[in-house]
């Protein structure tokens, strides 16, 4: 493989460094590791969705001697994670729960059992205040949950004056769509080892961000971050439930492990992850639009509100990504959005792939459909003409420099989805078929990295290690998850340094080793640490050559066939150009940071100005079928088309795409959580259900290649588009093909069954 | 099997991987655990403890069996085959994992030696296996990275290599 590749890198379909381990079981998952040592720490939850404390008694009859048991008053610090609006507590705080499954204290033994008996003999005395279990009645006040008016936050977008347009306009649409709680569903369940250190602690573990279990930590002990060494295990998929969460098992192990002094591990097992972590906001969403009579759109109006659940973890980033997109990829001169994300006695929601974008763009796309058909207008057509150009300004008033991918992604689309024939052979069945077929059609955006000014904040550091044996390392503190970053980022080095790719690995994700390059969330590793890790490889690429130049006196020195050719004769490899630099005391590490393009200007009180540096497109176009007795659905065929700037790994690309349309498919069709009381029902597989193999359609991915000016070899983010593109398109086709006017998801056999007599489900 | 002084404990023998082995379990062990904390075998993974995932697969006379809702009692006297068991003695990969690699079929990989072990047992009782029945044996593991469609596209690829290094 290496020989094709000794001198083109990207763009290049090499195989994931990490497959031949994962496929023969050799790779070591948290889980695996296994230590007679060890504690086993588990935790004692809220039964209740509000109530106070009254009193812990520990059962007299119980061996406490060896069980560890950690209460608020272990904390040596403030009980609090360093995060978003700081109020998210380690252990329930002043003596208070907020939800069901709520962390009340914590217990470590020398076996699971033990440990889970220990937690039968402890018993809370609750006084059960009466909780608020939904969005309205938290905003009429029924239960204070967060300040003095439950909105966790609120963003305001405004743009033109889309009132006095609705005011002066007779044909206004409305329609309220509603969007459900998602479960990551990761196969790999959290789990967590703590060991404890001299000055600190060593944490062990499934995760997407180490420096976030570090920095979120802060304040919690007495020690300093650094005193905090955190080593990212190999991680069976996050999709953003492994983002934040982790902070919270990883000190609940570290209090644990520090008080009893020996290692302690935390694994939740299925049914404690599916009760106990942080899912997809669920989503209320009102949009209003105002159409001229030649379709042209002129007046968004969204009011967008989040369940956040009882703490606001990652809500504010997650809300404002919708409020961004309020007005979907429209260029419309007169918007109005208002975002809020309202606490409720429920279980917190936090980051999932897609974060804020997956509900908006539901409501929006659908409206938009819907909004056509109003007019008796084609929805592509209406939907193209209205679409963001180069040159637009969007919502929040940022001006769309770069090419704007969407025509490309939708004329490659329909290259291979023949659209318009199956739209009008479809809308001319017969209604008395037993099955009938629709097919549906959405358009996005993704705008990869944090939002606003977040990537300046964050200030991304990354670099490369030159090895005494000749190799390059990779240093940053990003994880591999399974999307592949351990492949990709040494793709780009590899193309930089233009030396081959088995040359180049990625190091530990050990804190004591490689640096802060911020979280690996937002579809911004690619995007923004491999520009970091770009800067990085020329920077060391410059430094051999000028290190070679001045040790042979000779200016002609390039790279060639993985090696440098130093004039016409003399060939030094990667290990004797080390050892030049090494003698010559020049450093072999290189870092780089990253800054944002120059011009972009954010206005974060006013929620005005460039979003987000770069944006990513996408166009998707499907094809279902409805049984007409049973409401069953049955997707026949996927397309969907992704602007990704440039593909690094076509292969993995591709892997990101059909993935994510599958996770979005189960949003679409069968995913919901179901809560009785505040309490999740339908906590395992057997009952939460998500796609099969026998439930998924043909998908295909089709790679656009609209480079982006500040991406490494023009790419953009890609992982989280397709999770926010699919489900509109999925139910516009049910709709047509089912004749059922569908504004909620997931469309269930049983929701289609209800809504067969037309009832509509805009009325709230 | 052996009885010992405890009537919940006893003695069971088995070829695990083509090496016979004892063990000492009780009646509430799994097979599961018995491969991962008695033997150290830890591809086979526990991502849901009730057998609808399918992480947990391995090959018992073979069949592809969810170790972490069958009991270790059942393995008296049977061949279980776990995914350190498959490929070669000079450490070489099975055709179906070679599929995978050149499909693409791995992200996290927490799934895939599940997968593997189930695509295996289906092969060798029938190298014919048709999309449908692929399909149907794919359908009791979850995979929540790839969507399926390299998967299924690497178990075809696998199929055919199979059927060809046959002829």
């Amino acid at each position: 493989m290496s020989e094709i590749l000794k001198e083109r890198c990207v763009g290049v379909s090499v195989v994931r460094v990490d497959a031949a381990d994962k496929l023969t079981g050799k790779i070591k998952y948290a889980g695996d590791y296994y230590n007679d040592e060890y504690l086993h720490g588990k935790t004692l939850r809220s039964p209740y969705p509000c109530a106070l404390i009254k009193k812990i008694s520990y059962g007299a009859d119980f061996d406490w001697s060896a069980v560890t048991v950690v209460t608020e008053d272990d904390i040596p610090g403030e009980n609090v994670l360093n995060n978003f609006n700081m109020d998210v507590p380690f252990l329930a705080k002043n003596g208070k729960v907020n939800y069901v499954g709520e962390p009340v204290l914590l217990v470590a033994a020398e076996s699971e059992d033990k440990a889970e008996e220990a937690l039968k003999h402890i018993f809370i005395d609750y006084e059960i205040i009466e909780p608020s279990l939904n969005v309205f009645d938290s905003l009429a006040g029924k239960n204070l949950i967060y300040n003095d008016d439950n909105i966790i936050k609120e963003y305001n977008v405004i743009k033109g004056d889309a009132s006095a347009v609705f005011e002066n306009y007779d044909n206004v649409f409305e329609g309220v769509y509603k969007t459900p709680y998602q479960e990551q569903a990761y196969i790999e369940p959290q789990v967590m080892i703590a060991v404890p250190s001299e000055n600190g602690v060593t944490i062990y573990g499934s995760m997407q961000c180490p420096y976030y279990v570090r920095k979120e930590s802060l304040k919690l002990f007495d020690f300093p971050p650094e005193n905090i060494h955190v080593v990212q295990t190999p991680t069976g998929g996050g999709f953003g439930g492994k983002e934040h969460f982790p902070s919270i098992i990883a000190s609940h192990a570290a209090l644990l492990a520090i008080k009893a002094k020996k290692p302690v591990k935390m694994a939740y097992d299925r049914v404690e992850d599916m009760e106990g972590t942080t899912k997809r906001h669920p989503s209320i969403i009102r949009v209003k639009t105002a159409v001229s009579d030649k379709g042209k759109l002129l007046a968004v109006e969204s009011d967008i509100i989040f369940d956040a659940g009882a703490y606001s973890m990652a809500s504010p980033v997650v809300l404002a990504r919708a409020a961004i997109a309020g007005a979907g990829a429209y260029n419309c001169d007169n918007v109005k959005i208002r975002a809020r994300a309202v606490a409720t006695n429920l279980i917190p929601t936090s980051a999932f792939r897609g974060f804020g974008a997956p509900q908006i763009f539901f409501a929006i796309e659908r409206h938009m459909t819907r909004q056509a058909l109003k007019l008796g207008l084609d929805p592509v057509e209406f939907k193209r003409a209205n679409l963001l150009k180069q040159g637009d300004v969007t919502a929040t008033g940022q001006l769309l420099k770069e090419p704007v991918g969407l025509e490309k992604c939708i004329g490659a689309l329909f290259e291979k989805f023949n659209y318009s024939s199956l739209y009008s052979e479809y809308l001319n069945q017969p209604f008395n078929l037993k099955k009938r077929r629709g097919v549906g059609f959405s358009a996005v955006f993704h705008g990869a990295g944090f939002t606003g000014k977040g990537e300046d904040y964050i200030k991304a550091k990354a670099g490369v290690r030159i090895s005494p044996e000749g190799t390059i390392e990779v240093l940053c503190g990003t994880t591999e998850m399974g999307q592949g970053m351990r492949t990709v980022l040494p793709q780009i080095v590899a193309e930089t340094m233009k030396v081959p790719f088995s040359l180049v690995s990625v190091a530990e994700t050990d804190t004591d080793d490689v640096p802060d390059s911020g979280p690996t969330v937002a579809s911004r590793t690619t995007m923004i640490v491999g520009k970091v890790l770009k800067d990085a490889a020329s920077d060391a690429y410059e430094a051999l050559i000028q290190a070679l130049k001045e040790e042979y006196g000779e200016n002609d020195i390039k790279m060639e066939n993985g090696a440098f050719k130093v004039g016409a004769e003399k060939t030094v490899d990667l290990k004797e150009a080390a050892a030049v630099l090494k003698s010559q005391n020049k450093p072999n590490v290189y870092y780089s940071q990253y800054s944002s393009p120059p011009g972009v200007v954010w206005d974060e009180r006013k929620f005005h100005g460039d979003a987000y540096a770069g944006y990513a497109w996408a166009a998707t176009a499907c094809e279902v079928e409805v049984d007409m007795e049973t409401y069953e659905v049955s997707v026949l065929r996927l397309v969907s088309a992704c602007d990704v700037g440039k593909a690094i790994n076509p292969i993995l690309a591709e892997g990101q795409i059909e993935g994510g349309c599958i996770q979005a498919l189960g949003y679409a069709l069968m995913e919901d959580i179901v809560m009785k009381n505040g309490k999740i029902q339908n906590n395992r597989f057997a009952t939460y259900i998500i796609p099969t193999a026998a439930d998924v359609p043909l998908v295909e991915a089709v790679l656009v290649e609209e480079p982006y000016s500040n991406g490494p070899y023009g790419a953009k983010g890609l992982g989280e588009m397709p999770c926010v593109v699919v489900a509109p398109c999925v139910a516009d086709a049910v709709a047509m093909a089912a004749g059922i006017d569908v504004c909620d998801i997931p469309l269930t056999p049983e929701k289609l069954f209800v809504r067969r007599k037309g009832e509509s489900s805009d009325e709230n | 099997m052996d009885y010992c002084l405890n009537e919940n404990v006893k003695i069971i023998s088995f070829t695990l991987n083509n090496k016979k082995v004892k063990a000492i379990i009780d009646d509430k062990t799994t097979l599961l655990e018995l491969i991962r904390n008695v033997f150290g075998l830890m591809g086979a993974k526990e991502g849901c403890g009730y057998g609808k995932c399918g992480s947990c697969t391995v090959i018992m006379n073979g069949k592809s069996v969810r170790s972490c809702i069958t009991k270790a009692s059942k393995a008296e006297g049977s061949e279980i085959v776990t995914i350190e068991g498959l490929g070669g003695d000079d450490f070489s990969l099975d055709p179906i994992q070679e599929a995978f690699i050149d499909g693409g079929a791995v992200q996290c990989g927490f799934c895939t030696p599940g997968i593997i072990m189930t695509l295996k047992a289906l092969f060798t009782e029938n190298p014919n296996a048709s999309e449908e029945e692929i399909k149907k044996a794919l359908k009791g593991h979850l995979c929540r990275c790839t969507g399926y469609e390299t998967i299924l596209k690497s178990a075809l690829l696998a199929k055919e290599r199979i059927n060809n290094n046959k002829k």
